[in-house]
């Protein structure tokens, strides 16, 4: 995380709700100037503005959206820089949008990650002005830089799969089937019960190499209880992909296959379901 | 089951109809109590209404079936910066190697003098990953040369707001047209106007729809209640109509998406007009999304007039899509020339795939993400079978 992202957040948490983030986006960014007013997207405005987009963020649990347009002058498009910034419903869910973006700057973007908020910038590659304005919105940040505490939600989250042997790049926040796609298409519809109101559950999904150079896709759900977690195990087993089939079943334990050599190991602990997928033979030709 | 089995199961299902929605072949599960059904039911659509229209002369997959063409040349982007020339050099080589013929010829074969044609952008994403305005410079330029008046061009996508946040304006092509199929309220941060109008309620043609039978606007995630729908969908029922702008005005229609995923799938050229030509969208993705690609572009109103495809890979994002993911953008190069949208989309996921594995992301090559272009096949609409795709390559 960037150190800007926590003035980021003492900046946001200064303010009243709302009021505070919308106006945080300023009217002017180095030679910059805003080509409107900051443009406000509750969840029912985010298809009008990412489209198909906005299913993956509905669904890790997005609440607003501040965009602010900026422009330099020549074609707004092209020279211009857009900011965005994201108050998402916890930090587990502003956690995941900053992975989903890529979860490190690039040219053309820099982002920041605080408590439930997530900024991103995002410009033309090579537009100097832009980059000059997203590096004079840093500096903003960094101005009033101040401490933030840890959010335990998100230490929680973070704390389910181990960071050795770890991928960069590969690590993500599974809420509901858009995400477990990343994991593998386990059975149609939520089939591990994850969006279930009130018993659903939260995840982690990373990709491991160990020193074989052997990969597993780990994934690791966090159900709000025990029944919650066995009951997700159980419609799994009952409902898997019919692209599957179930090699072993035993009390708290499911391993599919898919045929191809992809081996999937569900187990159960608790309120927690682990899941590990490995190619364990070349696929069929 | 093992993997052939199960794809001759979908290849089984698709003949005997579950195009419109009946399930296909599947495993019977194991016994055991569900805590909630497992599939949700299937949809029925209006997809075998639109394949009893006879097909027009110029109906996908035009007079190249499964030939797509990828033309890469290093000049284009060098360093950050887009080369106009080189993009127009590209656009022309690649034309020629679809076609075999002259541009002028292409276009006659495409083409008359009297078609008013839509080029169909892709503006989600700026500045970084929307359709790039120096493609779209190139298509104009042949149009025109071609003695298309820059009247019957107009460049159009969804939303009017984005084709101007993409760059599409009239600064930037006078006397051509742009035009989005939807339109905010007069102070352009609204879509309603004050007294509750809808102003692009107009712009939808109510004698075209893509019918979902069952699916509504109500209880979509993101929105409060039917009302709040409808203020950015126009429209909250089962049918999703089609812009007037393509049922009544355009004659031809050129496709231009770009090189991105959405999620484990991609989103090019179908993608692109599913989910651009038609309004009330956001009740589709959850239960079909997908096939809503296919079956809109199945419909008269695109699959008769949709004569070329130019995909736009000079930036490719393999993921993070489909909005922009700066980390996940690397300079392709590229771009693709096909009048198959099927045939494309097919080499385009599997380029994507290619990328992703090199990236060290995870890729999931469940069926369900390309099932929808065999279906297509199985309509007529292209070619999504490898072994029938011929691949050209155009060097630089």
């Amino acid at each position: 995380m960037r150190p800007a992202g926590l003035a980021l957040a003492a900046l946001l948490l200064a303010g009243p709700a709302g009021a505070g983030e919308a106006g945080w986006l300023p009217e002017a960014l180095g030679s910059l100037r805003a080509e409107g007013p900051v443009r406000e997207l509750e969840p029912g405005g985010l298809y009008g503005y990412m489209d198909g987009g906005a299913d993956s963020l509905l669904e890790l649990g997005f609440d607003r959206l501040w965009v602010r347009r900026y422009a330099a002058g020549g074609e707004a498009a092209r020279d211009g820089l857009v900011v965005e910034l994201y108050r998402m419903r916890d930090a587990p869910a502003a956690q995941g949008l900053f992975w989903q973006r890529g979860g490190r700057d690039a040219p053309g973007q820099r982002l920041w990650l605080q408590g439930r908020h997530v900024l991103v910038a995002t410009w033309t590659p090579g537009a100097a002005r832009a980059e000059r304005g997203a590096g004079e919105l840093a500096g903003l940040l960094a101005a009033r830089l101040a401490g933030a505490r840890p959010d335990p939600s998100l230490e929680a989250l973070l704390a389910l799969l181990p960071a050795q042997g770890r991928l960069a790049g590969s690590t993500r926040v599974v809420r509901g089937p858009l995400g477990l796609e990343g994991f593998y298409s386990l059975g149609e519809g939520d089939v591990l019960l994850l969006r279930r109101p009130g018993a659903g559950a939260t995840g982690l999904l990373a990709r491991y190499r160990d020193a074989a150079g052997r990969e597993t896709t780990r994934l690791a759900l966090a159900y709000a209880t025990p029944e919650a977690a066995r009951q997700a195990l159980e419609h799994l087993t009952a409902h898997p992909d019919p692209y599957l089939e179930t090699l072993e079943r035993a009390d708290g334990r499911l391993v599919l296959g898919d045929g191809q050599g992809t081996r999937i190991e569900a187990t159960l602990q608790g309120a927690r379901l682990d899941l590990a997928l490995e190619q364990v033979a070349p696929p069929a030709p | 089951m093992r993997r052939r089995a199960f794809l001759r199961g979908l290849g089984a299902a698709a003949a005997s109809g579950v195009l419109l929605g009946r399930p296909g072949a599947t495993e019977a599960p194991p016994a055991a109590k569900p805590v909630e059904p497992a599939r949700p039911p299937a949809v029925e659509t209006n997809l075998a209404d639109f394949q009893a229209v006879p097909r027009g002369p110029h109906a996908i997959p035009g007079p190249f079936p499964g030939r797509v063409v990828r033309v890469t040349d290093p000049r284009a982007l060098v360093g950050e910066r887009l080369d106009p020339k080189a993009i127009s050099d590209m656009f022309a080589r690649g034309l020629a190697a679809l076609s075999g013929r002259e541009p002028r010829q292409s276009f006659e074969q495409l083409f008359s003098p009297a078609d008013v044609v839509g080029i169909k952008v892709n503006p989600v994403g700026p500045p970084l990953i929307s359709t790039r305005l120096e493609v779209v410079d190139a298509i104009v330029a042949w149009l025109t040369a071609s003695g298309l008046p820059r009247g019957q061009i107009v460049i159009w996508d969804r939303f009017e707001h984005m084709l101007a946040e993409a760059g599409f304006t009239p600064a930037r092509y006078p006397g051509v047209r742009i035009e989005g199929l939807q339109v905010l309220g007069e102070k352009g941060t609204a879509w309603r106007t004050p007294d509750g109008r809808h102003p692009s309620e107009e712009r939808f043609d109510p004698q075209a729809f893509y019918l979902a039978r069952g699916v509504t606007g109500e209880a979509v995630r993101g929105y409060d209640d039917l009302e709040h729908y409808l203020g950015q969908h126009v429209f909250a029922g089962e049918k999703s109509f089609f812009g007037r702008l393509v049922t009544r005005e355009l004659t031809k229609i050129i496709n231009v998406p770009v090189f991105k995923n959405t999620g484990q799938g991609v989103s090019m050229a179908t993608k692109n007009l599913g989910y651009g030509a038609i309004c009330n969208t956001a009740r589709l993705h959850e239960p079909l999304f997908f096939r809503v690609c296919t079956e809109v572009t199945a419909a008269p109103w695109i699959r008769d007039k949709l004569v070329l495809n130019v995909l736009d890979g000079l930036r490719g994002q393999y993921d993070g899509g489909p909005m922009p993911a700066a980390a996940c953008v690397y300079p392709y190069r590229t771009l693709y020339f096909a009048t198959d949208p099927i045939a494309l989309d097919a080499v385009g996921h599997r380029h994507l795939v290619e990328k992703r594995r090199q990236a060290g992301v995870a890729v999931n090559e469940h069926p369900r993400f390309t099932r929808y272009l065999h279906d297509a096949e199985a309509l007529g609409l292209g070619i999504a079978d490898p072994a029938r795709i011929q691949l050209v390559e155009v060097p630089a």
